[in-house]
């Protein structure tokens, strides 16, 4: 039985601070506590659970959920974020895809997937040495209908029950999710953020009420935190993991300037 | 309602496709041409804004594709660049 050590969830992206310095340096000293909190878990794998934001799964192919099961994997470089490779851990991947199978999630699988900032942002600073073997999940919330909070919920599920039952004793495993807060991007009330939604969010995973969150629909989602607020599901995923955790908020900043609400926070050590 | 597929994928093929930026920005003709899109396809490419895009029912993440492509102080905004030793990023 491998052991769950670390479980945190930020925002995954950064503009330009000018104008908005101090609530930047917040967002990025967040993340950097996030990172140490993450590091000092000393974890053998981390699996980071983000939305692609279509660099790799388009409209040409929209699977639900992917794997990302390759041993390396070379950022694709967007928000010009540097191109150097990271390792994988293929075998507790291919475990995942397995036990998913046979829990009623036939996942996709890439060998070929070039993690954009959705995943290479948040791990620049969490990771930067690039020591960490990842395992990406990809959660794709740009297809029409986007996986359901509470499929998402149930795909955290079965995450724990890959690392408790399938996985080799002592291993150690860190659950990043990545994304939100509210942001409405290119749709009605472009660039608000809404600080109720983001406060809620975080305060009920918190405090191990994501099942709460995970019986809202994806529509009730966009319409109280924005298309880019589906990106909550990546959290959901994560909290199922540790079902009625408690947490902390480690940051928190409401930012328009970058059309976001920008936040994270660490579930408790086991 | 949604875009023709060809629209967007066009649009997914610029990060794809080499050259293809560089000519849909200087003979954006030819490249519509060569993806059959409308006159008003054309117009809205052509503005690049979200009002235009949207008004053709451009995905809202491929709008920021087309919008990033042809936007450098966009692109720029949008990155890690201002983030240097100073704030502890590499």
């Amino acid at each position: 039985m491998a052991k769950i050590v670390s479980v945190v969830a930020t925002s995954h992206i950064l503009m330009s601070p000018a104008g908005v310095e101090d609530r930047a340096r917040h967002v990025v000293n967040g993340i950097k506590e996030i990172g140490r909190r993450v590091r000092a878990a000393n974890p053998d794998i981390l699996m980071v659970i983000s939305s692609d934001h279509m660099f790799n799964l388009n409209l040409a192919l929209q699977p639900p959920f992917c794997v990302g099961v390759a041993d390396s994997f070379i950022p694709f470089g967007d928000m010009a974020i540097a191109q150097e490779p990271r390792p994988g851990a293929r075998g507790f991947a291919q475990a995942f895809v397995e036990r998913s199978a046979s829990s009623g999630f036939d996942l996709a699988k890439a060998e070929e997937f070039r993690p954009d900032h959705g995943i290479a942002l948040p791990l620049s600073i969490i990771d930067p040495d690039r020591a960490i073997p990842i395992v990406p999940l990809l959660v794709n919330i740009n297809m029409d209908p986007p996986p359901s909070p509470s499929r998402c919920y149930a795909l955290g599920d079965v995450l724990r029950v890959t690392i408790e039952n399938d996985r080799p004793r002592d291993e150690r495993v860190a659950i990043l999710a990545t994304g939100g807060l509210s942001h409405w991007l290119n749709i009605p009330r472009h660039g608000e953020v809404s600080e109720q939604f983001d406060r809620r969010i975080m305060n009920a995973i918190i405090s191990g009420h994501a099942p709460e969150l995970a019986r809202m629909s994806s529509a009730e989602i966009v319409e109280q935190g924005g298309n880019g607020g589906l990106e909550i599901v990546n959290w959901l995923i994560a909290a199922a993991t540790v079902p009625g955790r408690s947490g902390e908020i480690i940051y928190y900043e409401p930012i328009p300037e970058w059309f976001t609400g920008m936040g994270g926070i660490v579930l408790a050590a086991a | 309602m949604a875009a023709r597929y060809v629209v967007h994928q066009l649009i997914q093929n610029l990060f794809k496709e080499p050259g293809l930026l560089e000519r849909l920005n200087h003979a954006p003709d030819a490249v519509y041409d060569s993806y059959g899109l409308t006159a008003a396809e054309r117009a809205a490419f052509s503005e690049a804004s979200p009002a235009a895009l949207t008004s053709i029912g451009v995905h809202p993440i491929l709008q920021m594709h087309l919008m990033l492509a042809r936007n450098p102080q966009m692109a720029e905004m949008i990155s890690v660049k201002s983030y240097t030793a100073e704030w502890g990023l590499s």
